[in-house]
């Protein structure tokens, strides 16, 4: 039986106190990506474009024509299809922003603040705006950056089974011996990323150098470098930025390749901050 | 301060014995007290199936689970030290004499350890009906519950007194150190020093 106050299992319920305070963080994102030269696109809630990694937790069904159409699952797919295929035509604004929720199966709503940048490489801006805006209400946020070529390539050159990065299996890292690996899993700062440099293959130098370049670039209070960090990123597939405050993770993005060159995006959870 | 969930019992005992030898002071639990704070750190006391929750939900930054607990579910944290404690094995278990027969259309099997049991059977191609027991499993067979157990075993005694025996081995299991992956971000400067310095001690420098 469902009590007449259930809601759903992972739906989200604002009044007072709480309704308050998402309205007003996402007011104020609103008016600095404004400031920022961004503009507003809203995409429908219906899509037939979806997909996941994990596509169990796409929310779908059949439309009239018995064509999949899903919930929206994540909305920088939408966005920047739309952008690039439909307002392509009538407008070269590359700046979009927008602020709602994404939803996953069964029942489960995402609110997000989020922006995409089309024809744009360079992370350091995406990642140093969303310090920016996080610290409007926060004074404790960090920004992680990766590069997950890192972990893959060391995983080509040395044989250690990508898994284990994904992982974080620093147990099975470790046991593999290898002085620089070591050393890489120890990187908090992007100066300790210097002298291990000299140790590894062109190709590892290049990625770490990006990674090297880019923490330094990004405005922040605090810039953490995790060099192996690996996760099934949807599309993101060179530098990303996680936002956390203390061990609890309030923000991601990244760099990927776009329907017209690199482009770049993220998203603040929302639901994160209310509670701060 | 860096928060560590430890299971209620033996691997808590041993593992506060482990900071004891690196810090020196006295690291035990008062009287029924959940929470010890001492030479900088808190410890959580914790049933054993919770340590990797608290861990993962990031009420503790560190925790402390044997392999059989921390393999029941993919859990999400960072993988650091192998302690080398609460050592045991995960186990199949019948009536002495009986073995395994995969030619059995299903196998009833009463376990804690629905998902380890589950993807066991399910890697020898047998159906398994798994029974989902809290305690006591050994009884399973011996009342016609189930046709096996999967169980820990560390001696194996319970089992010989009851009339079972082992008759496949799923996995080795001790107890690990492991951290909530976003923890492991923020503060791995203090983690992996407190992991070297574990390591240090238990000899695996």
């Amino acid at each position: 039986m469902i009590n007449e106050f259930a809601i759903p299992q992972g739906s989200k319920l604002y009044f007072g106190a709480n309704a308050k305070r998402k309205r007003f963080i996402e007011n104020r994102c609103v008016e600095i990506f404004y400031a920022s030269g961004f503009e507003e696109i809203a995409t429908p809630y219906f899509s037939y474009h979806q997909t996941l990694k994990q596509q169990k937790d796409v929310i779908a069904f059949s439309d009239i024509a018995n064509h999949r159409v899903s919930l929206r699952a994540d909305s920088s797919q939408d966005v920047v299809r739309l952008i690039t295929k439909r307002l392509g035509r009538s407008t070269e604004h590359q700046k979009w922003f927008y602020v709602q929720p994404v939803f996953r199966y069964p029942t489960t709503e995402i609110h997000q603040i989020g922006a995409e940048w089309t024809s744009h490489d360079n992370i350091c801006e995406a990642a140093s705006l969303c310090a920016k805006l996080l610290g409007e209400f926060t004074q404790e946020s960090a920004v992680q950056l990766g590069n997950i070529t890192v972990p893959q390539l060391i995983a080509k050159e040395t044989g250690i089974d990508l898994a284990h990065f994904t992982d974080h299996n620093i147990e099975a890292l470790t046991a593999a011996d290898i002085p620089w690996l070591n050393a890489l899993i120890n990187v908090t700062d992007a100066d300790e990323l210097v002298p291990i440099m000299d140790q590894v293959s062109d190709a590892l130098r290049s990625a770490l150098t990006k990674l090297y370049e880019s923490a330094k670039a990004i405005t922040a209070e605090r810039v953490i470098v995790t060099p192996l960090y690996h996760t099934e990123l949807e599309y993101y597939d060179e530098l990303f930025f996680r936002c956390l405050v203390g061990n609890r993770s309030v923000a991601m993005g990244g760099a990927y390749a776009g329907e017209e060159g690199r482009a770049m995006g993220f998203a603040i959870y929302t639901d994160e901050l209310i509670s701060e | 301060m860096l928060t560590i969930a430890l299971p209620k019992g033996r691997i808590a005992d041993q593992t506060l014995d482990l900071f004891k030898q690196i810090f020196g002071s006295a690291f035990a639990f008062e009287n029924r007290k959940l929470i010890l704070e001492e030479a900088g750190f808190r410890f959580l006391y914790v049933k054993n199936q919770d340590v990797p929750t608290y861990v993962e939900r990031g009420a503790a930054d560190l925790g402390v689970s044997g392999l059989d607990v921390l393999s029941e579910r993919d859990y999400p944290v960072s993988y650091l030290l192998d302690l080398g404690i609460g050592k045991c094995d995960i186990i199949v278990g019948m009536k002495k004499g009986q073995q395994l027969d995969p030619n059995k259309p299903q196998i009833k099997v009463a376990t804690k350890l629905e998902n380890i049991a589950r993807n066991f059977f399910a890697s020898k191609a047998m159906d398994a009906d798994i029974v989902k027991l809290n305690g006591s499993i050994e009884l399973a067979p011996l009342i016609g519950l189930s046709d096996c157990i999967v169980d820990i075993m560390e001696t194996g005694t319970t089992m010989r007194e009851n009339g079972l025996e082992p008759v496949a081995t799923i996995m080795s299991s001790s107890a690990h150190l492991f951290a909530n992956q976003n923890s492991f971000v923020t503060r791995k400067k203090e983690i992996l020093d407190l992991k070297n310095r574990l390591k240090e001690v238990i000899g695996g420098a």
